[in-house]
């Protein structure tokens, strides 16, 4: 592998590395707001475990992209002012959940079982075993917490519908990125894999759990013909 | 169900049932005749029955007799949506909108009112088509006095492409339409608290939902935010025993 391969390997590593030590602050965010909320034990608990799962996901990353550098590097400084500015009522949290959690974690989740299948290197593939499995506790953390906000707070109901059918009307919109040769056998979905992977969680995972929690799918943005 | 909702919701029906009765026997009284009052009101029973198909059929077939007959070519934009036909009813919206902008037509199932202007704010949603629709329903809003569809669209609009603000304008225009019940409950919440109201920037959303990298994303103000880089720092690097690159 010649070096500046190496390079744009170990820079997509240390860009999963950041998204991951970043996870850590979204979860102590959500701490926060579970407390709020007035939440169960078991929520909090799993949100918790989320955290520390996250730093190690982090560390995972970083220790990898060093395979690739050959330097070390880790999270500097981050900016958290303005994290707990987008609302702390019950409507924002149940949407950050939706979004972050919900489509997101699960999808992610799911990205990281199929690049643990395709990846070349052992120990990588180790790793990815373990991102995707913490990263299916932590998805489903977010069902569960949508489950019980939605009984706590059963006024919030017409906001989930909206949510939950924005996020899949807009789902689709995905920018192309540029890709590094071979970087699936690396541990590195191709963007075209994650597309796939993303539109199958979606159809296999997403909308059947949507359907579970309201028995149906909402849709909101086309207007009901008049009678 | 609380008895309040319970209530709430008899009286709806029995409001329904009354309108759907009068519809039903104004109707039949034409279903036999050979004019286009009779095609229109053939149209009337197939849609109540849900036969959009034969509805839209009975309509057009009013309108090759009359083309003035501006209900049939309103409620001809109705079943094309119903029936699933978004373009074939986008172009029956432009027609009746560009031929009558200020006509409205009772629904069949309540005394509420749709302008045609409404109508082709409804055809060009359906034809992914917000912002356009947005003027629809702008015009229908101050071209008809009736309209009780309009300002109930506008605001699902205004939430849907993340002008919550406006939404909350069209709130004492909603109320009065049991149609947006929901949205009237949604729309009641946001005038207490504007944070209440779901709040979707289409760009921002677009961002959440395209990201794939591992774990959750720390959302700030729409944009995911992560810390910087400091090389040399190998206290964050895990040892990854047998990693062999070549």
């Amino acid at each position: 592998m010649d070096s500046e391969h190496r390079e744009q390997l170990g820079r997509l590593w240390l860009e999963t590395a950041l998204g991951e030590h970043a996870s850590v602050a979204a979860f102590a965010r959500f701490v926060l707001h579970l407390l709020s909320l007035g939440a169960p034990p078991e929520l909090l608990l799993d949100a918790i475990q989320a955290m520390k799962d996250e730093v190690h996901h982090a560390r995972f990353s970083f220790g990898i992209a060093r395979q690739f550098t050959n330097q070390a590097a880790g999270p500097g400084r981050m900016n958290i002012s303005g994290v707990l500015d987008d609302g702390d009522d019950p409507s924002s949290i149940l949407r950050a959940a939706i979004l972050e959690g919900c489509f997101e974690e699960t999808i992610s989740a799911e990205c990281a079982r199929v690049a643990g299948e395709r990846v070349e290197v052992p120990a990588i593939g180790a790793a990815l075993v373990q991102i995707a499995d913490d990263e299916a506790k932590h998805a489903d953390l977010a069902w569960r917490f949508v489950d019980w906000i939605l009984k706590a707070y059963p006024e919030l109901k017409p906001i989930a519908e909206d949510c939950f059918a924005w996020a899949l009307a807009n789902h689709s919109a995905i920018e192309e990125e540029e890709s590094v040769p071979s970087q699936e056998n690396y541990g590195l979905l191709l963007p075209s894999s994650r597309r796939q992977v993303r539109e199958a969680t979606l159809r296999e995972t997403i909308i059947p759990r949507i359907k579970t929690i309201f028995g149906y799918v909402p849709t909101t943005s086309l207007p009901e013909p008049i009678s | 169900m609380p008895r309040d909702k319970q209530t709430s919701e008899t009286e709806l029906a029995n409001s329904l049932s009354k309108s759907l009765r009068e519809s039903l026997d104004e109707a039949s009284k034409k279903l036999n005749d050979d004019s286009a009052e009779g095609a229109l009101a053939r149209g009337k029973v197939f849609q109540m029955a849900s036969y959009f198909k034969e509805a839209a059929q009975s309509y057009s077939d009013a309108l090759a007799q009359d083309n003035n007959l501006d209900e049939a070519a309103a409620r001809l934009v109705v079943v094309q949506l119903k029936g699933r036909q978004p373009e074939k009813a986008l172009s029956s919206a432009m027609n009746i909108a560009a031929r009558k902008p200020g006509f409205e037509v009772k629904e069949l199932s309540s005394n509420q009112y749709a302008s045609a202007m409404t109508l082709l704010g409804d055809a060009l949603v359906h034809n992914n088509r917000p912002t356009d629709a947005i003027e629809a329903y702008k015009v229908a809003r101050t071209e008809s006095k009736r309209d009780a569809f309009a300002a109930g669209r506008l605001a699902q609009l205004f939430i849907a492409t993340g002008e919550p603000k406006k939404a909350l304008e069209q709130a004492r225009g909603v109320a009065a339409n049991p149609r947006f019940r929901d949205l009237s409950r949604v729309l009641a919440l946001g005038e207490k608290n504007a944070a209440l109201l779901p709040t979707f920037r289409t760009g921002s959303l677009i961002d959440m939902v395209a990201l794939s990298d591992h774990g959750r994303p720390l959302f700030v103000d729409g944009t995911a935010r992560s810390a910087t880089l400091a090389w040399g720092d190998d206290q964050w690097c895990a040892d990854i025993a047998d990693l062999d690159i070549k």
